[in-house]
């Protein structure tokens, strides 16, 4: 509700018990109308679970599901307006794209020409024309893809839930199929919860992310929220790289603090909080905020460790180095592959690793 | 034998075309021959050629057994498959500790002789049998009734026999359905029933076709159980060929018998078999 949007989806203390385990774990959460909604997490955080749970394969033991200010509970998942397209795809091996496509109509007893006219439309949607007498067997992975999409849409459900929907394909054909689910969505205009164990295409195609771990939400935001702001060391370690670094707060003052950790020189970071003075924490910070150079420059408002480099790993559009900080902390920097191959860092090379001291994030132990 | 040899696929088949050769084609051929012979006076062969043994079949004396028989095997047919489709199911859709369990549980009739078996029938269908005595005891019953030597008798006891060939089969086809089509056709607005007839079923075809052909064939050619629970009220193919061939010593008429059933066999079971590829291919 924070943009002002209707709700789609509500969750209300959702739980959920697989054997001794919790794994859903009182869960809250609203999806508004329209949006691209992802939950990410580690396997065994639940995520999963709570798709099975909203499109009705499992019974939750405890809490509410409302898709359009109703209740699910109770409902079977042939009574939810909700459909899901599955890990697997999960089409029918018996049956043509056609039929495929056709079964939620045909269930529901759509009339005949109106399937047909439907299916038409949706073929041209996920623009798959002219295969509808193929099997399932007789497509490619991407067509299959396109196959599971079409399923799902041409019933105009309240939700579509996709479950790990990119994960059986290449990479080229991934970076496709991602632009063009955005494409889609955009076009018809539909409410999307995606569950993914791949964070960056999170990061890509939701408006919003929930981060899930042990049953529970870590934290919901935006990409940019989830990236920039993490609020725990959780978040913060999964969405994205990060470098850590061990240590403890020795003092600070309404701007800066020191950051000790054994074997490092004292690290400035900007806005700690009072309370953390003393404090067993961890301080993470991004490839893309750290600079290497081969001569010393440091201002009040940075901070410069000497560092050797490790491995130096080319990417095509970027050099990553991977470097190592005081005994036992590997980090990761970025490099511009366009550089002067000759002023390349070498593996094992003496260098200097810069970052600005607002830059650090810390997080308590 | 050297490996390139070995590449050649014709050369493995060989030892099976040798045994179906000269233990079953050879055999086949001979009572073929011996079908349009004729029965010597004393239960010998004579050398005379006669189709008098095929017009004989005709003869509407036989008329209820050939009925009989394809209706026992219809029937145990049908009702193996009632039967065994939803264990089958219930098999294919438990924990791989359980399934393990259950097939141990299918299989283990087959390792005490089926004859062993089939005289356990004997000793609870009898007139003076357990069941007979448990329902006079109890009081169901003033009288014991007759179920030695029925049809009922014959029909128990063939259903009881091959309803593992009906099982396995189908336990196999189940297995390879993915839950998750089942739970997609669930999720896409059908009902329990409707996921098993448009999705189940469909996919679960080659294996009711493999088993409906595994039961169909033993069952109506079956000798032991319409022999032993049918006696001669309840005759049947397989018992009418044993009794032509080795009481009335009438080996051309058993063997028209036998190619009789045989064609029985083939009018069922090609149909079947070609519908197992109505789907994919």
């Amino acid at each position: 509700m924070i943009s002002g949007k209707n709700p789609c989806v509500q969750i209300a203390a959702l739980t959920k018990r697989h054997g001794d385990t919790l794994a859903v774990d009182g869960l809250s959460f609203e999806v508004h109308e329209n949006e691209f909604f992802s939950i990410v997490g580690p396997s065994g955080s639940g995520k999963t679970t709570t798709l099975r749970l909203i499109a009705g394969l499992l019974q939750a033991d405890r809490g509410e599901i409302f898709v359009n200010g109703q209740a699910m509970s109770g409902l079977l998942p042939n009574q939810r307006p909700v459909n899901t397209v599955f890990q697997d795809y999960a089409l029918f091996p018996h049956m043509t794209v056609w039929n495929n496509i056709a079964f939620g109509l045909r269930m529901q007893g759509v009339a005949q020409s109106d399937m047909a006219r439907r299916v038409r439309d949706v073929l041209n949607i996920v623009q798959l024309p002219g295969k509808v007498d193929r099997l399932p067997s007789e497509l490619s992975g991407g067509e299959q893809q396109r196959v599971a999409l079409a399923r799902a849409l041409i019933n105009h459900p309240a939700v579509i839930l996709l479950d790990e929907p990119l994960g059986a394909l290449d990479q080229q054909l991934r970076q496709d199929m991602q632009r063009e689910l955005k494409a889609i969505q955009a076009q018809v205009g539909v409410t999307i919860i995606c569950v993914t164990h791949h964070q960056s295409e999170a990061l890509l195609l939701s408006d919003r992310i929930a981060v899930m771990n042990k049953g529970r939400v870590e934290q919901i935001g935006t990409p940019e929220e989830l990236y920039s702001q993490p609020q725990s060391l959780f978040v913060a370690q999964f969405v994205g790289q990060s470098n850590r670094l061990e240590g403890e707060v020795l003092a600070t003052n309404e701007s800066l603090s020191v950051f000790q950790c054994p074997g490092v020189k004292p690290i400035h970071i900007f806005g700690v909080s009072q309370e953390l003075v003393g404090v067993r924490a961890m301080m993470v910070l991004r490839p893309e905020q750290l600079t290497l150079s081969r001569e010393y420059q440091c201002d009040d408002a940075e901070n410069c460790l000497e560092t050797s480099i490790d491995q130096v790993l080319y990417l095509g559009e970027a050099i990553q180095y991977v470097i190592t900080i005081g005994s036992k902390f590997s980090w990761t920097a970025r490099g511009d592959p366009q550089h002067d191959r000759t002023s390349r860092f070498r593996p094992g090379e003496k260098a200097f690793v810069k970052w600005k001291a607002q830059y650090g994030l810390l997080f308590p132990q | 034998m050297t490996v390139s040899s070995l590449r050649q696929p014709s050369l493995l088949l060989l030892p099976t075309l040798l045994v179906l050769g000269v233990f079953f084609c050879i055999p086949l051929l001979l009572m073929f021959v011996v079908s349009f012979a004729s029965r010597g006076l004393y239960g010998g062969l004579e050398w005379v050629f006669t189709v008098e043994n095929y017009q004989r079949l005709a003869d509407p004396l036989y008329w209820t057994i050939y009925g009989r028989s394809l209706f026992l095997a219809v029937t145990t047919t049908v009702v193996c498959l009632i039967i065994g489709f939803p264990l089958a199911y219930v098999m294919a859709r438990s924990s791989p500790r359980m399934q393990t369990l259950l097939l141990v549980l299918v299989m283990i009739p087959f390792w005490t002789n089926f004859l062993v078996r089939t005289y356990a029938w004997m000793f609870l269908l009898r007139t003076e049998g357990l069941f007979n005595s448990l329902f006079l005891h109890v009081g169901i019953l003033d009288a014991p009734l007759d179920l030695l030597y029925t049809n009922g008798a014959v029909f128990i006891g063939l259903v009881y026999g091959y309803l593992p060939f009906m099982i396995l089969p189908l336990y196999v086809a189940l297995e390879r359905i993915s839950p998750s089509l089942e739970e997609a056709a669930h999720d896409l607005y059908a009902g329990s029933v409707s996921v098993f007839r448009h999705v189940v079923i469909p996919l679960a075809k080659p294996g009711i076709v493999a088993g409906c052909i595994l039961v169909f064939i033993p069952s109506i050619g079956a000798f032991i159980t319409p022999h032993l629970l049918g006696g001669g009220q309840s005759m049947m193919l397989g018992t009418l060929i044993q009794h032509e061939f080795l009481v009335v010593r009438d080996w051309p008429f058993g063997s028209a018998i036998s190619f009789l059933l045989m064609l029985l066999v083939l009018v069922v079971g090609v149909p079947l078999f070609k519908g197992r590829r109505l789907w994919g291919s």
